[in-house]
């Protein structure tokens, strides 16, 4: 019979085959992970993160880590209480302070292992990271390319017009 | 206590000025005719034939969406629908747009008083929006510009407003955004009736602007009041408050406007 609060630790693993032992409060900040020992019961097997480096996986694991004693987010998706602020703690932001390339699989990471709060820090992170840039400074720092005719540029930027303080 | 503005303040909605009016809403339809065919759905932009394992952004698009509703005003978000058709695409997304504007309003309007009054204002603008009677819109851009009578409109010149709490080009800002709106509303296939209260109203973009422009009017103002309140006696500040929101106070609780949708019900 399955006795989830005995187990005290589970382990990872990730997509390069490292195997991570983690409390198991802090990996259920995943909300995927938690569901899965929530159906499984004792889960004594590694629990195979497919998505997930082993970089990746300890840098997620070590924002749970420093997280694991916040409150869980209200279930309702449209509770305005995680909406309430653009700021991100200092903590978050030197966490997040890495590469974009990291950066990115840290969001990435989060989205499918389902920990809603750390993907809004790292949306945040990269939303903060174009305010006041240029369309064009965007398309660089993000390698995106410009698929828009100068015509359509002009359009665009018309009808844009409208919130411009002039 | 009803207010009434002279008739002759009042702006039409019928004229406006053609430039400063774009289709915003309906702006997806020259994509749709691009030659270019219909945006490749692809993280985040980049051409579908990149053969790197790891380009530099590799995001669903579902995430462009989250990160676009988290920017931290409407210029980013509106220089985000220049970057590709793409990021276009999911910044004309109403849902994103409606939920920018809920982010931001609660980041930024949840003070316990002046702010949430910015965003009941806003609503209440929207909320006449939609029901645009000529000359109802743009009665009352609610700031008062004497802190010592109260007045919130200046009875002898030609605007609701006068230039001097705003500054003119702020203020023909601030009309081109009301009579924007109201056009938007005029055109949208979801009429007033929808909404039974200024409460119920969705916010969008439009009301972002205008509220960031009360927002920032009233800071500044709590910023030059700060020293002036060790001066004077405890309830000074709270008065101070109250001068400048008279107008919005106002509009929230006393005035009835001529196209029948009263505060907080149809």
């Amino acid at each position: 019979m399955a006795t989830p609060s005995t187990q005290a630790t589970v382990k990872l693993q990730s997509n390069d085959n490292v195997v991570i032992e983690v409390e198991r409060a802090i990996a259920e900040r995943s909300v995927l992970i938690k569901n899965m020992l929530e159906d499984c019961g004792e889960v004594t097997d590694a629990i195979p993160i497919s998505n997930v480096n082993e970089s990746i996986l300890r840098k997620v694991i070590e924002w749970c880590e420093h997280h694991k004693n916040d409150p869980v987010a209200a279930e309702n998706e449209n509770d305005d209480s995680r909406k309430k602020t653009t700021d991100i703690d200092e903590w978050d932001q030197k966490f997040m302070n890495v590469d974009q390339e990291m950066l990115f699989e840290i969001i990435l990471a989060a989205n499918f292992l389902d920990i809603k709060p750390l993907l809004d820090t790292g949306c945040k992170t990269v939303a903060n990271m174009i305010k006041g840039k240029s369309p064009e400074e965007i398309r660089k720092l993000f390698n995106i390319q410009n698929d828009f005719t100068p015509e359509e540029e002009e359009q665009i930027r018309r009808e844009n017009e409208w919130a411009e303080d002039r | 206590m009803v207010a009434r503005w002279p008739e002759r303040h009042q702006l039409t909605v019928t004229e406006p000025p053609r430039k400063l009016l774009p289709h915003f809403l309906n702006a997806t339809n020259f994509i749709q005719q691009s030659p270019r065919g219909p945006p490749a759905i692809h993280p985040m932009g980049n051409e579908p034939s990149t053969p790197s394992k790891r380009t530099p952004l590799q995001l669903p698009n579902e995430l462009l969406h989250q990160i676009l509703t988290l920017v931290a005003d409407p210029s980013t978000y509106l220089t985000a629908s220049l970057v590709s058709h793409n990021w276009r695409n999911a910044a004309l997304d109403q849902i994103n747009r409606r939920t920018f504007s809920k982010r931001w309003f609660s980041a930024h309007c949840n003070d316990e008083y002046a702010p949430s009054l910015i965003e009941y204002t806003a609503r209440y603008i929207r909320r006449h929006c939609m029901q645009p009677e000529e000359g109802c819109v743009v009665k009352f851009l609610p700031v008062p510009y004497d802190p010592v009578t109260y007045a919130y409109y200046d009875e002898s010149g030609p605007r609701l407003v006068p230039n001097d709490c705003l500054g003119e080009e702020r203020y023909a800002w601030m009309e081109r955004l009301v009579v924007r709106m109201a056009k938007a509303a005029k055109e949208s296939e979801i009429g007033v009736a929808h909404y039974r209260s200024v409460e119920d109203v969705p916010l969008d973009l439009e009301d972002v602007v205008l509220a960031s422009i009360l927002c920032e009017l009233y800071r500044a103002r709590e910023r030059d009041r700060v020293p002036v309140v060790e001066d004077r006696s405890e309830n000074f500040h709270e008065l101070d408050h109250h001068e400048y929101l008279i107008g919005m106070d106002v509009v929230r609780n006393d005035y009835i406007c001529d196209c029948g949708g009263g505060p907080g019900g149809v």
